[in-house]
C-alpha cells in the first residue's frame, strides 16, 4: 500500500474549506441585505412621520 | 409603489419579521452534524484501500459532491421548466439558489478529483478523459448561468434566458454519467459501488459510501434552503429600495 496520507488530508481540507467558505459568503450577503431592508424600513417610517422628507 | 412580490408571504414582506428569521435553520444544523458524522466514519472507522491507501477515502467526499451537484442542477432545470411554463418567481428563485449550490458542489468535485488524480493517475488533469472534460464544461455553463443572471436587470428576461441555459446544462449530466460507456478514451473507472449484483468494495466501505450520499444530499438541500431565503431577502430589499426611491 502506498503512502497517500497527505492527499487524503488535502482532499478533505479543500472540500471543507469550500463548503465553509460558501456558508460564510451566504451569511455575509444575508447580513448586508438585512441592513438594506432595515435601512429602507427606517427611512419609510421617518418619511411617514415627516411628509417633507418625501422626494418629489 | 411597487406591486407585491408573488411567492412571498405577508410575514416575509414585514421587514422586522424578515430580519429576525435566520437563513440557517435547524435543518442546516442537522446537515452539519450529518457531514461531521460522515467525516468521522470515513476517516476513523473505514478501512483504507489495499492499493491506493488513504487517498481512496477522498472517494467519500468526491462522489458525494457530484451527486449533490447533479441533484442541485437537476432542481435548477426542473424549476426552469416550471418557470417557463407558469412564470412563477418562486421557481426562478429556487432555480437560481440550486444553481449556485450546484456550482459549489461541482467545485468540490473537481478540486478533490484533481488532488486524488495527481497521486493515483500521476497527473492533475487529463484532457482526453471525457468525464473530466465534460464536467469542466458543466462547471462553465453553470457559472455562465449565474453571470448571465447578474447581467440582466429585467426579471422576466433574466428568468427566461437563464431558464433555457439551465435546461441545456442539465442535458449534459446524462452524457457525463454515461461517458465511461460511450468513450473508450478514459481514465475514470466503470461503476464500482453501484454495480449490479456485486459491488467491488467491502461492506464497511459501501456503508460509508452510501452514508456519504445521504449526508451530502442533506447538506445540498440545507444550502439550497438557505440560499433561497437569501434570494427572498434580496428581492424584498430591491423592492424596498425601489419603493423608497419612488417616495
Amino acid at each position: 500500500m502506498i503512502d497517500t496520507h497527505a492527499e487524503m488530508v488535502a482532499g478533505y481540507v479543500v472540500a471543507t474549506v469550500i463548503y465553509i467558505g460558501y456558508v460564510v459568503s451566504l451569511w455575509l450577503r444575508a447580513r448586508r441585505v438585512r441592513g438594506v431592508i432595515l435601512s429602507a424600513a427606517k427611512n419609510r417610517s421617518a418619511s411617514e412621520r415627516d411628509p417633507s422628507l418625501r422626494s418629489g | 409603489m411597487t406591486a407585491p412580490f408573488r411567492g412571498t408571504t405577508p410575514q416575509q414582506r414585514d421587514p422586522q419579521a424578515l430580519v429576525a428569521k435566520p437563513i440557517f435553520d435547524w435543518f442546516f444544523a442537522f446537515a452539519v452534524v450529518a457531514v461531521i458524522v460522515l467525516y468521522v466514519r470515513a476517516l476513523a472507522f473505514t478501512p483504507p484501500d489495499a492499493l491506493q491507501g488513504l487517498a481512496q477515502k477522498i472517494y467519500y467526499v468526491h462522489i458525494a459532491a457530484w451527486l449533490g451537484a447533479y441533484t442541485a442542477i437537476g432542481i435548477t432545470a426542473l424549476m426552469s421548466i416550471v418557470y417557463l411554463w407558469l412564470h412563477d418567481e418562486r421557481a426562478d428563485r429556487l432555480g437560481e439558489a440550486s444553481a449556485e449550490v450546484g456550482l459549489v458542489f461541482l467545485t468540490v468535485g473537481l478540486t478533490t478529483g484533481t488532488i486524488w488524480a495527481h497521486r493515483i493517475w500521476g497527473a492533475w488533469w487529463v484532457w482526453w478523459d471525457m468525464r473530466l472534460t465534460l464536467t469542466l464544461f458543466l462547471w462553465f455553463i453553470v457559472a455562465a448561468y449565474l453571470v448571465l443572471r447578474g447581467g440582466i436587470e429585467d426579471p422576466g428576461m433574466r428568468g427566461r434566458y437563464s431558464a433555457v441555459l439551465a435546461v441545456l446544462a442539465a442535458l449534459l449530466i446524462p452524457f457525463i454519467h454515461l461517458s465511461v460507456y460511450l468513450f473508450s478514451a478514459r481514465l475514470h473507472p466503470m461503476p464500482v459501488a453501484l454495480q449490479p449484483g456485486r459491488p467491488k468494495m467491502s461492506p464497511e466501505m459501501l456503508t460509508t459510501f452510501l452514508g456519504s450520499f445521504v449526508a451530502f444530499i442533506i447538506l445540498c438541500i440545507a444550502l439550497i434552503r438557505a440560499r433561497y431565503r437569501l434570494g427572498v431577502l434580496r428581492d424584498i430589499a430591491s423592492a424596498a429600495e425601489i419603493d423608497g426611491d419612488a417616495r
